[in-house]
């Protein structure tokens, strides 16, 4: 039987039509991964070839009967808001659930053809393929929905099937008032640069807008961060397999996976996912064993620490309190594909008074649930790869692309550049030949540089700040 | 010895950080003895009193030195005393005590819960616990064994004095042991290093380098790898996102007052946690036929208990000696450190839930990109009668765990609840520490995996037996003397 690649948790969505289409998305994908991996050996070895590629594209190869399923697993929340936080999680957790456009840049704003701002707000600091938002109830949170669903795959049923994509809307929200026109992009959109005139297209008009007010001001349905799709997921897990050396020839491994990141630029080095993604991934390869994406292919929720959420008298909340709304929580390989989860305390459960018990008069880990990202910390994500044992495929090691320079609070943010850092910025000063130089690209290949109008890259300044600073300039 | 620097490396206070924080005491003997505060004003007083009396870590240094040069015993003559203080305790007394660590604030009667110990009733504990036996103070006392019990009655009778009544005393002892805990394993291979020069010596680190720095991550020695000393010790700077750069400098609280008190302090666990070598050994003896069941034919008990631990009792680790223990690997504590895990992502040579995995995936699969956060300073001590000398399963004997660390939150009680306590964390599977890890959830079911040699799902062991008790214990803080000095 030929390798078909399922929608991510085997979501019942598609019709037979729209699972070939889903498939061969994913199937171009796996081709071009593995050209990407191929032409990095290639600088190396010319001879180099897909058979030396430690990422197989499943299409191509068969999977053995005795690969075994590696779970790469990572904290749900977001390490990088930490960062810029300077380590204040009380701060971090304030502000994670504001909505914005930090995620294209610091300052980046949306406009149409004839300069319009247009307000078009990701969930801008929740970037590890877990979002979440805080229902409430005059002030007090009574509900926290997670979920992990990439946006391109939204964007794949939407343009396959509108009508479904309301009709999922209108199911997971509770609402009847969701139209398709609601969920198009209404106009061209541009990026601009700080009230500048329109610079790059970041939005088509009339194609699906994974930003739409039912999916982020007003509800949650999937992910909504830039950088939170799966395209990126899966071509960082492929990439990443590239076996590595600094300039001195010696290894570079998953010893330290922010500089394998930074040597590979395979993700962001300032995330929890990316750096372990990379590090799983190369070490998989590093062992010789060849391995892909285990089917299907997605990011889901693994675990939540139920126990860590007590109710006034010390017990901990039942674990049914936690609903799973997509995905699976049960599954033959015994591996969790949790893609929606909701906390919520049932409607006829009663505190101690007799009055109805709500999530916000919960404890998680001996302090009150003020915030969904108290939750969040509780939360952890995984995919899965299968692997099997490779002898014939040669160790090649290629060369790093790029380093680190670091800013930010505390000189704790890395930034991707392949040039030189300025002085005393440097992270790692023996990933690249003295001397190489070329422009600072912007922190990560997930991030764009605001283009202004006369064609010129504006600064990437993106999250070299600290954020209480960054809330303090008022930029949305 | 090739004793480099990185650059930026801090000169630490050690004429005024505790010695059992950053040198360790590691003697032989020790003696753990609590005090309740019964009048808050003369035990201020008092505390402020025993600065002088307090062990630094140049105390302890220079003890060594001279140990080395042959003009000292390894063992000290005299008595080393730290002491570590509750945030009730240090609120009572009217010191600064508000700290940003929720859980040194609230004390580990009220955490114990979320660590997924076996239920007990806090007031009941032999040691800790809101009853007689509450831990305001807890003095270590470290030297010659007939030395410990007289210093231990002079500091009582002083406390006594100055308002704290005593609590709780248990010595405990690593001989005849010497190294090994109750279930047979040698404990405590596997400790980090810390960055920072000595205080007053520029060019000395504290954690000499017994290996050049060539290292993507900065070694001390194999295995042994080094830790910015902000992890361990309030106001230097921690582990950030790069191994060769500090990090934040650690505080203690938003409060300015607490932060300055906090400075060169350390917060300080200490569990009491029994062991029950009868139920470990019987649920290894049905363990291994149950495995032999699933077709592990050559499986053993021995076998299953290194599995378990990821070492040999000698410490030769799995990893590098798969079939049988190796003494000598175990004994040389260079190549019994050397190894990664990086190349063993599936737990084929060392199994994804063995406790030294656990507790420290080094370079293997781990869900934080910087695991070196999640590091503690192990200061444990067995107590009770050794198997060797009291064969008898039922007696009380166990682990007097204490670690330092500067959030309890994040690495302690991380350690214990996101890794060890986890069947999947942080490995991605694998089941749950069976050494030490606990399931809090109903049924209590823990388990643990075995990959299956050519693939497919893997073998498996599961228990709802427990073999280690926690029986109380406090969550405390370890002032410098200074601090200390300064509550007069």
């Amino acid at each position: 039987v030929p390798f078909r690649f399922d929608p991510p948790g085997w979501a019942p969505d598609f019709d037979a039509p729209g699972r070939e289409r889903w498939h061969e998305q994913m199937a171009r994908s796996a081709r071009s991964n593995v050209a990407q991996i191929v032409e990095q050996l290639q600088a190396q070895d010319p001879t180099a070839s897909a058979a030396d590629a430690f990422y197989v594209d499943p299409t191509e190869t068969d999977i053995p009967a005795n690969a075994s399923t590696v779970a790469v697993t990572w904290a749900g929340f977001p390490k990088r808001l930490l960062t810029l936080a300077g380590g204040d999680r009380d701060l971090a957790h304030q502000h994670a659930e504001d909505l914005g456009t930090f995620d294209y840049a610091q300052g980046a704003e949306f406009v149409t053809a004839s300069g319009q701002s247009i307000d078009m707000p990701s969930r801008q600091f929740q970037d590890e393929y877990l979002e979440w938002r805080t229902d409430r109830v005059d002030g007090v949170p009574s509900r926290v929905t997670f979920t992990c669903e990439a946006y391109d795959y939204w964007e794949e049923l939407f343009a396959h099937d509108e009508k479904l994509v309301v009709d999922r809307y209108r199911e997971l929200l509770g609402r009847d008032d969701v139209t398709a026109d609601d969920l198009r992009v209404p106009e061209d959109v541009f990026l601009a640069a700080g009230g500048g005139p329109p610079g790059q297209l970041a939005f088509r008009a009339g194609t699906y807008n994974p930003r739409n007010r039912f999916n982020t001001s007003e509800g949650i349905v999937h992910l909504t961060h830039r950088a939170n799709s799966l395209g990126a997921e899966v071509n960082l897990a492929a990439i990443s397999s590239a076996l590595r050396k600094d300039a001195a020839g010696r290894d570079v491994t998953g010893e330290d996976a922010n500089r394998l990141t930074c040597c590979g630029a395979f993700g962001d080095p300032n995330r929890n996912s990316d750096p372990t993604i990379g590090a799983a991934a190369n070490n998989v390869a590093r062992s010789g064993k060849a391995y892909t994406l285990t089917n299907p292919v997605g990011l889901y929720i693994a675990d939540f620490d139920h126990e860590a959420v007590t109710l006034p008298d010390g017990s901990s909340a039942p674990r049914e309190w936690w609903r799973v709304e997509r995905g699976r929580a049960q599954t033959d390989d015994g591996f969790e594909r949790i893609m929606r989860l909701v906390f919520e305390v049932p409607a006829d459960v009663r505190g101690a008074g007799g009055e109805p018990l709500r999530a916000g008069d919960l404890m998680v880990r001996g302090a009150p649930l003020e915030r969904g990202a108290q939750l969040a910390e509780l939360v952890t994500l995984h995919l899965m790869v299968s692997a099997w044992d490779a002898p014939e495929r040669r160790a090649i090691r290629a060369a790093c692309e790029t380093t680190c320079c670091v800013g930010g609070p505390d000189q704790q943010v890395l930034f991707i550049s392949d040039s030189a850092c300025a002085a005393g910025t440097g992270a790692f000063d023996d990933l690249l030949p003295d001397g190489r130089g070329a422009a600072v690209r912007a922190g990560g290949a997930q991030l764009a540089t605001v283009v202004a109008p006369d064609g010129s890259a504006a600064q990437p300044v993106l999250v070299n700040l600290e954020l209480d600073r960054f809330l303090a300039g008022g930029s949305r | 010895m090739t004793d480099w620097l990185l650059d930026g490396e801090p000169e630490l206070a050690t004429d005024r950080i505790q010695g059992n924080v950053l040198a360790g005491f590691f003697t032989d003997y020790q003696l753990f003895v609590g005090l309740r505060i019964a009048d808050a004003g003369r035990a201020r007083r008092w505390l402020a009193d025993l600065a002088g009396e307090i062990t630094t870590v140049d105390d302890v240094l220079g003890h060594r030195l001279l140990a080395r040069a042959g003009e000292e015993t390894r063992e000290p003559s005299g008595v080393w005393l730290n002491i570590g203080v509750a945030c009730s305790a240090l609120a009572a007394v009217g010191a600064p005590s508000a700290f940003d660590d929720v859980a040194f604030r609230e004390g580990l009667a009220r955490r114990f819960r979320i660590l997924g110990d076996p239920p007990s009733d806090p007031a009941g504990w032999p040691a800790g616990g809101p009853g007689e036996h509450r831990l305001d103070v807890l003095l270590i006392l470290a030297g010659p064994p007939a030395a410990l019990p007289a210093r231990a009655d002079e500091l009582v009778a002083s406390a006594r004095a100055g308002g704290l009544e005593e609590s709780y005393r248990e010595p405990g002892s690593t001989v005849p042991g010497r190294g090994i805990e109750h279930f047979g394993f040698r404990d405590g291979v596997s400790q980090p290093g810390v960055l920072g020069t000595v205080g007053g010596a520029p060019d000395r680190p504290i954690t000499r380098r017994s290996i050049p720095d060539e290292r993507a991550v900065p070694h001390a020695g194999p295995g042994k790898p080094l830790v910015w000393p902000g992890e361990f010790v309030f106001g230097y700077p921690g582990q950030g996102n790069l191994p060769r750069r500090g990090g934040p400098v650690s505080r203690a609280g938003d409060n300015d007052e607490t932060t300055a008190f906090a400075l060169d302090g350390s917060l300080l666990v200490f569990r009491r946690l029994r062991q029950d070598v009868g139920a470990f050994r019987r649920f290894l003896a049905t363990g291994t036929e149950d495995l032999r069941r699933q077709g592990l034919d050559g499986m053993t008990p021995e076998r299953l208990a290194a599995l378990i631990v990821g070492r040999w009792p000698s410490g030769a680790p799995v990893t590098r000696s798969p079939d049988q223990d190796d003494p000598d690997l175990g004994a040389d504590r260079d190549r019994s450190n050397d190894f990664d895990f990086g190349d063993d992502v599936h737990g084929d040579r060392c199994p994804l839930a063995a406790h030294i995995r656990k507790v420290n995936p080094r370079a293997g699969p781990s869900d934080v990109s910087v695991p070196l956060q999640k590091r503690l300073l192990r200061r444990g001590i067995p107590y009770g009668p050794f198997v060797s000398e009291n064969p008898s399963e039922d007696v009380d004997r166990g682990l007097l765990f204490l670690s330092y660390q500067c959030s309890i939150a994040d690495q302690f009680e991380f350690l214990s609840t996101d890794w060890m306590n986890s069947p999947r964390r942080p490995a991605g599977s694998g089941g749950h520490d069976l050494v030490v890890g606990f399931e809090g959830a109903e049924g209590r079911r823990r388990d643990f995996d075995l990959p299956r040699p050519g693939g497919g799902p893997p073998f498996r062991v599961s228990t709802t037996e427990e073999w280690v008790l926690a029986e109380g214990g406090e969550y405390l803080f370890a002032p410098s003397t200074a601090a200390l000095a300064s509550l007069a």
